[in-house]
C-alpha cells in the first residue's frame, strides 16, 4: 500500500515539475518570438498607389466631370471606380473639390479612422505600437471641373488612409 | 543483508526516476529549440517581404502586364504563389502562408507556374 502511495506521489511531483519546465520553455519561446518578429509596413506606399488609381478614375486627362458621377457614386467612390467592397474595407478616401467657396466631396470608408492617425502623431507612442499606425497620403492638384454644364478650374485636395491588415 | 538490499532497491529506483526526468525534460527542450529555430531563421520575414512586394506590384499594375517571381529567389526557395479572395499567399522554404496580404485591383489577376518561376498576369 505504501509502495503504491509512493509511486502515485512521485508521479504527481513529476507531472508538476514537467509542467513547470514546459511553462518556462513556452514563456522563453514567446519572448523570443516577439524579439525576432519584424513587421514590414508598406501601407504608405499602398496609399500612394490607391491615390493614383482614384485620381485616374475620377479625373482622366485632368478633367473631373461631376455631372456623370451620381450621388451614390460620390459617397462610394471606390465602388464607382470598380473596386470590390471587400478589397477596400480597410481604406478611407476623400476628395474635396473646392472652387469659389463651393466644396464637393467624393469619399468612401470610415472617416473616423482619421482620429487614429492623430494619436500616432504623438512622439511618445512606443515603437511596438507603430505597426498599428495607419498608412496615409495626402495631396492636392488643380483640375478642370465640369459641373451643371459649367467648366472651371478647381483645386482637388485628396487624402487616403489605410488601416492595418490585422 | 536485508538492509543492504533495501538500500540497493532505493538507489536503483532513484536512478530510474532521475533518468526518466532527464529524458522528459530533454524532449521538452528539444521541442522548444526546434520552435525557436523556426523563428530565428527569419522565414516569416522573407515570406512577408515577398507577399507585400507582389501585392504592391498587383496594386500598381494595369491590364496586359505580367511579372515573374523566380523560384530560386533572393528571399529563399519559393514553392507556391497563389492569389485568392483578394489576397496574395506565398509559400517560402516550406513555410505555408495562412494570412496572406491583401491587394486591390479592378482587374483580373491570375498566377501560373512554369518550370523555374511563377508568372503573375493582370488582365481586363
Amino acid at each position: 500500500m505504501n509502495n503504491r502511495g509512493e509511486v502515485i506521489g512521485e508521479g504527481i511531483i513529476m507531472i508538476y515539475r514537467l509542467s513547470l519546465v514546459s511553462l518556462i520553455a513556452v514563456v522563453v519561446w514567446g519572448i523570443s518570438s516577439v524579439s525576432y518578429a519584424h513587421y514590414i509596413d508598406v501601407r504608405d506606399a499602398e496609399a500612394r498607389v490607391l491615390a493614383r488609381s482614384v485620381v485616374e478614375c475620377v479625373s482622366p486627362d485632368g478633367v473631373l466631370d461631376l455631372d456623370i458621377i451620381p450621388d451614390e457614386g460620390r459617397k462610394n467612390i471606390f465602388s464607382y471606380c470598380g473596386f470590390e467592397d471587400f478589397e477596400v474595407g480597410r481604406f478611407y478616401v476623400e476628395l474635396k473639390v473646392e472652387s469659389s467657396g463651393k466644396v464637393t466631396r467624393l469619399s468612401q470608408g470610415d472617416s473616423g479612422a482619421l482620429w487614429v492617425l492623430e494619436i500616432f502623431k504623438n512622439d511618445e507612442v512606443s515603437e511596438g505600437l507603430r505597426k498599428y499606425e495607419p498608412g496615409y497620403y495626402d495631396w492636392s492638384y488643380p483640375v478642370y471641373v465640369l459641373d451643371e454644364g459649367n467648366k472651371f478650374v478647381a483645386e482637388v485636395k485628396g487624402q487616403v488612409l489605410i488601416n492595418n491588415e490585422f | 543483508m536485508e538492509f543492504q538490499l533495501k538500500m540497493k532497491n532505493k538507489r536503483g529506483g532513484l536512478l530510474q526516476q532521475t533518468i526518466v526526468h532527464i529524458v522528459l525534460v530533454g524532449l521538452i527542450f528539444a521541442l522548444f529549440l526546434f520552435a525557436t529555430a523556426d523563428k530565428i531563421n527569419s522565414r516569416g520575414v522573407r515570406q512577408q517581404v515577398l507577399e507585400k512586394q507582389v501585392a504592391l506590384l498587383i496594386d500598381s499594375a494595369v491590364p496586359g502586364m505580367s511579372f515573374v517571381i523566380e523560384k530560386n529567389n533572393l528571399n529563399g526557395l519559393v514553392q507556391r504563389v497563389e492569389v485568392r479572395d483578394g489576397k496574395v499567399f506565398v509559400m517560402v522554404e516550406g513555410l505555408s502562408s495562412f494570412k496572406g496580404y491583401p491587394y486591390f485591383s479592378k482587374y483580373s489577376v491570375s498566377v501560373r507556374e512554369e518550370d523555374n518561376k511563377f508568372v503573375v498576369s493582370i488582365n481586363e
